[in-house]
């Protein structure tokens, strides 16, 4: 009889317990983010540093913009209201630490540069940390989903990761049907000549979902510069190269002509039948992947996605999630 | 203090300098080390002074092994005066004299020590220079610093090498008084090795003339210089001139 | 009575070098004092001798906000003491072995110590990563060290094996070591290639040195490495002193030489990879710092040691600073700062005293 009363009681207790806990936790939401730290952040948040264009752009969407006190260097010209926030530091590898402090954040943003030894330091001074990654496709949902609790704002998160998922499901289901052999093989530069990306680097996911076979897949590293005569032998059937952020239409313009008339390439089935193409670094981060993953897979099947029409498709976007009116290009040729 | 090397042999990547090589040393006096080029006469000095170690046969001190005397009491025993060399790092002459007292110190100067350095400058005529570095000095100036050194080692034996190359008549003559007086003054047993038959003949009390490998002449120098030995050693012709102060050596010719 | 006239001297000079090293921890404190104030964060001159008071020594009034203590003591404080630590280091590593191989240009830079280390902790990191997986981040520090001083005793081994060929002259030493230095920084370069992002953020600090990322626990670890070392170069300065009259007045002396070589390379060397192992290669700090001093109190190791240390500490810690206000809030790498001046100091050294350097 008393073990009965015993574990009643016990049990009134802890739901007591309980009951008590989670109205003090009414307040607080925990995120695990990309580092698998568990982060409890107190709501509402009022004072974000984000360290990353990328996450800036999803925490815009989302209207957290007001609430974004700094950021680091970004030269992207798209988001033209985002060019105002003040900046403190270059990246998040190398953040302005004690102008950061100085603002005293409520909670700081970044992307997996940020140092160990950095994160612990903000973190002493008692602001909340989350890290993420935007270059990691797969982990974009649960970003969007991550800031979506943060900002309280889980609608605009449901339209834009429908957005997102019904052009995937596009690609996807066109593409079923494609055969290996009917895959172009695609040769990809950055920054310097023949410095392409392996199975390591971001693209390579990014042009097999596209439809495409990258021809460095299977090298060492993760951004090699590769011999001329190992392209030459590949014999790349499309080449796409990246544009700096700032470059404009005469800078797309000359990469593409630089190419086009590059030795080791002029014999390419690439550069015999034009299909070169000079694209921004703008469409392949963070949320507009879904449009660099629209465009490449357009590059590799014309035929397949000749309805569709990248460009229109990445204004739309603009409008409708950031009320922009405003559009540069973001590939070249653009036809 | 008494030094004797007994059989000595020592090689220089495998072939042998000198061998079998015996030589003894009483305080008071002055051996000089005469031969030809590349004899070993230096080497020979540095065996003595334990720069060295010989591959063979031993080297005693007052009937002791040197080997199983250690290296700081050695030190205070037998001081060494390399021919003149100049340093990229130099010190003044007072911190060059005060190395002298290593053995006797590890870190602190003790007064002791300031005192020795002092009378060492004045007895050499160096206070003038005492500030100046070392490598500042005429050839002269730097034998006589790294003599005083040597005194400052407080030895009871005396190895010089070539302690008047380079050096002008003023400085041989003022250099051989200094170590004459060392021999004299601290009861001090002197090894030099010299290339001059005639400040050899003139101030030391015995010769050992290294004429070739395995062949030693030692005795007075009437006894040493002789026409034939000079002949066999250098194969030069000689000839011995009686003077005021003793013998001279006159080159004549090379011989046929 | 002119005995007493020259015996002075040996007071003048120690009293003359007492003065000089009282005038550098001066002035060390004075530049603390000025860079622990200065710097992004807002905070005042008051608050931060408040907070240094009340933190390292409990007293005054503590009425500081603790916003002021984290930047204080958790940020500009760690970075001060990490950069007076490696010019300590980096000077007194240099003077010494300026001095045992009688080489004017030796330092840990010009003889290529720092670049093997810098290598050894990069190669620790990467490899560490892969071998050491489990163990790794509990112990890393140590790894990163073991690494650093592996690679900085086999360079320095090199260096020692060079001296003791006979015709190994004053020039080959220094061209030997320059040699060196490309090879090990072609190594942190390789390993960059070889990597992935993450282990890469974390060799960024030895592709450009800096303090950026100073730890109190850096500071744990360093100074009883320091305190030992220096401990142990201060012992054998009076031997190193004997060398000055030539290898064989010393041996005559009755110093091994090679010991005293073996214990004050590998000594220096050790020095140099720790630090390096926090900081990265940061140039010119143990050339110039000993030189200034041997121009100032002479070629006396009992001294010189100990102030080309506090010198070189005087220099890296102006030096950072410098870096931190530059461009502020962005920072200049602390590197260009001390090349700035190293460089033009270096040259004007080879053609002052060509002659007796190249000999």
């Amino acid at each position: 009889m008393l073990k009965k009363i015993t574990s009643v009681l016990t049990l009134f207790l802890l739901l007591i317990l309980i009951f008590s806990f989670n109205n003090a936790a009414a307040e607080k939401i925990v995120i695990e983010d990309y580092q698998a730290e568990l982060v409890e952040i107190d709501t509402p948040v009022e004072r974000i540093i984000c360290m990353s264009p990328a996450m800036i752009e999803i925490l815009i969407i989302l209207g957290g913009e007001e609430k974004v006190v700094a950021r680091t260097e970004m030269d992207a010209d798209l988001l033209s209201s985002a060019q105002d926030i003040p900046v403190v530091g270059s990246s998040s590898n190398r953040p302005q630490i004690e102008a950061v402090l100085e603002l005293e954040p409520d909670l700081i943003i970044a992307d997996t540069m940020l140092s160990d030894r950095n994160r612990k330091v903000f973190e002493s001074f008692g602001i909340d940390v989350v890290v993420e990654s935007t270059s990691d496709p797969d982990r974009l949902n649960q970003v969007i989903d991550n800031f979506a609790l943060i900002l309280d704002n889980s609608e605009k998160a449901e339209e834009l990761k429908a957005f997102m998922s019904e052009y995937e499901e596009l690609i996807e289901n066109r593409l079923a049907a494609v055969e290996r052999e009917q895959r172009p093989l695609v040769y990809w530069e950055w920054r310097g000549k023949f410095r392409t990306g392996t199975s390591k680097a971001t693209v390579d996911p990014l042009i097999d979902f596209a439809g495409g076979i990258n021809i460095a897949h299977d090298l060492e590293g993760s951004y090699p510069v590769v011999s001329s005569e190992f392209v030459w032998e590949e014999n790349p059937d499309v080449i796409i190269k990246m544009a700096s952020r700032d470059d404009s239409l005469a800078d797309m313009q000359n990469s593409r002509n630089e190419l086009m008339n590059r030795n080791a390439l002029k014999d390419t089935n690439a550069v015999q039948d034009e299909r070169v193409h000079i694209i921004s670094w703008d469409v392949q981060n963070g949320i507009f992947s879904i449009i660099g993953k629209l465009y490449y897979a357009k590059f590799f099947h014309p035929d397949i996605f000749a309805d569709i029409e990248p460009g229109l498709i990445r204004e739309e976007m603009l409008k409708r999630f950031f009320e922009q009116e405003e559009f540069d290009i973001a590939v070249y040729p653009n036809d | 203090m008494k030094m004797k090397a007994d059989k000595i042999k020592f090689c220089y990547q495998d072939t042998a300098v000198f061998d079998e090589l015996s030589l003894e040393i009483e305080k008071g006096k002055i051996i000089s080390l005469v031969g030809p080029n590349g004899i070993g006469k230096s080497t020979l000095i540095k065996c003595l002074s334990n720069i060295y170690q010989a591959d063979s046969g031993f080297v005693y001190l007052d009937g002791k092994n040197t080997l199983s005397i250690e290296a700081k009491e050695l030190a205070k025993e037998l001081g060494y005066v390399p021919q003149t060399q100049r340093n990229s790092f130099s010190i003044s002459v007072y911190e060059s004299i005060l190395l002298g007292r290593k053995p006797y110190f590890n870190w602190k100067v003790r007064q002791e020590d300031k005192i020795i350095v002092q009378e060492i400058l004045e007895k050499l005529n160096l206070q003038k220079l005492a500030e100046r570095e070392v490598s500042n000095l005429s050839g002269g100036e730097m034998q006589k610093v790294a003599i005083a050194r040597s005194l400052a080692q407080k030895p009871s034996i005396f190895l010089l090498d070539e302690p008047t190359s380079n050096l002008d008549l003023n400085h041989q003559l003022e250099v051989m008084n200094i170590i004459t007086e060392l021999a004299k003054e601290e009861n001090a047993a002197v090894v030099m090795a010299i290339h001059d038959l005639n400040l050899a003949a003139r101030f030391s009390d015995y010769i050992f003339l290294i004429a070739e490998k395995g062949k030693y002449i030692s005795g007075k120098a009437e006894e040493v210089f002789t026409e034939e030995n000079m002949e066999a050693t250098y194969g030069v012709k000689v000839e011995i001139v009686e003077s005021s102060k003793g013998m001279l050596i006159m080159p004549i010719e090379l011989s046929s | 009575m002119q005995k007493i006239g020259s015996e002075n001297y040996y007071d003048r000079a120690f009293k003359k070098r007492m003065i000089f090293l009282l005038f550098l921890i001066f002035l060390l404190v004075i530049v603390t004092i000025f860079s622990i104030t200065l710097g992004v964060a807002s905070i005042t001159f008051g608050d931060t001798i408040k907070v240094l008071f009340g933190e390292l020594f409990g007293i005054g009034s503590q009425d500081y906000s603790s916003f002021s203590r984290g930047i204080v003591m958790n940020l500009r404080l760690p970075r001060i003491a990490l950069a007076i630590i490696t010019g300590l280091a980096l000077g007194s590593s240099g003077s010494i072995m300026q001095s045992i191989l009688k080489n004017p240009l030796a330092s840990p830079y010009t003889l290529g110590i720092a670049s093997g280390s810098a290598f050894g902790a990069a190669a620790a990191i990467v490899l560490g990563d892969v071998i050491f997986k489990t163990i790794f981040t509990a112990y890393s520090s140590w790894v990163i060290i073991l690494g650093a001083f592996s690679f900085g005793l086999l360079t320095i081994l090199i260096i020692n094996l060079i001296v003791s060929l006979k015709e190994g002259s004053s020039a080959m030493l220094i061209l030997a070591g320059v040699a060196l230095g490309y090879l090990f920084s072609a190594g942190v370069s390789f390993l960059r290639y070889v990597t992935d992002h993450e282990q890469l953020r974390e060799l960024a600090i030895w592709l450009m040195g800096g303090f950026y990322q100073a730890e109190w626990r850096d500071i744990f670890i360093l100074t009883p490495i320091l305190i030992l070392s220096l401990i142990l170069l201060l012992k054998i300065s009076w031997d190193v002193n004997a060398l000055s009259a030539g290898e064989e007045v010393a041996q005559n002396l009755g110093i091994d030489i090679r010991k005293l070589r073996r214990i004050g390379t590998v000594t220096a060397a050790f020095l140099t990879s720790s630090v390096v192992a926090f900081t990265g290669i940061i140039g010119f700090v143990g050339l110039v710092a000993p030189h200034i001093c041997r121009m100032i109190i002479g070629n006396d190791n009992r001294f010189l040691t100990i102030s080309s240390g506090l010198a070189g500490a005087l220099f890296l810690l102006g030096a950072d600073t410098a870096a931190r206000l530059i461009i502020s809030p962005a920072e200049l790498p602390v590197g260009i700062i001390t090349s700035f001046f190293g460089a033009p100091f270096f040259i004007y050294m080879l053609i002052k005293k060509r002659r007796s350097y190249w000999s």
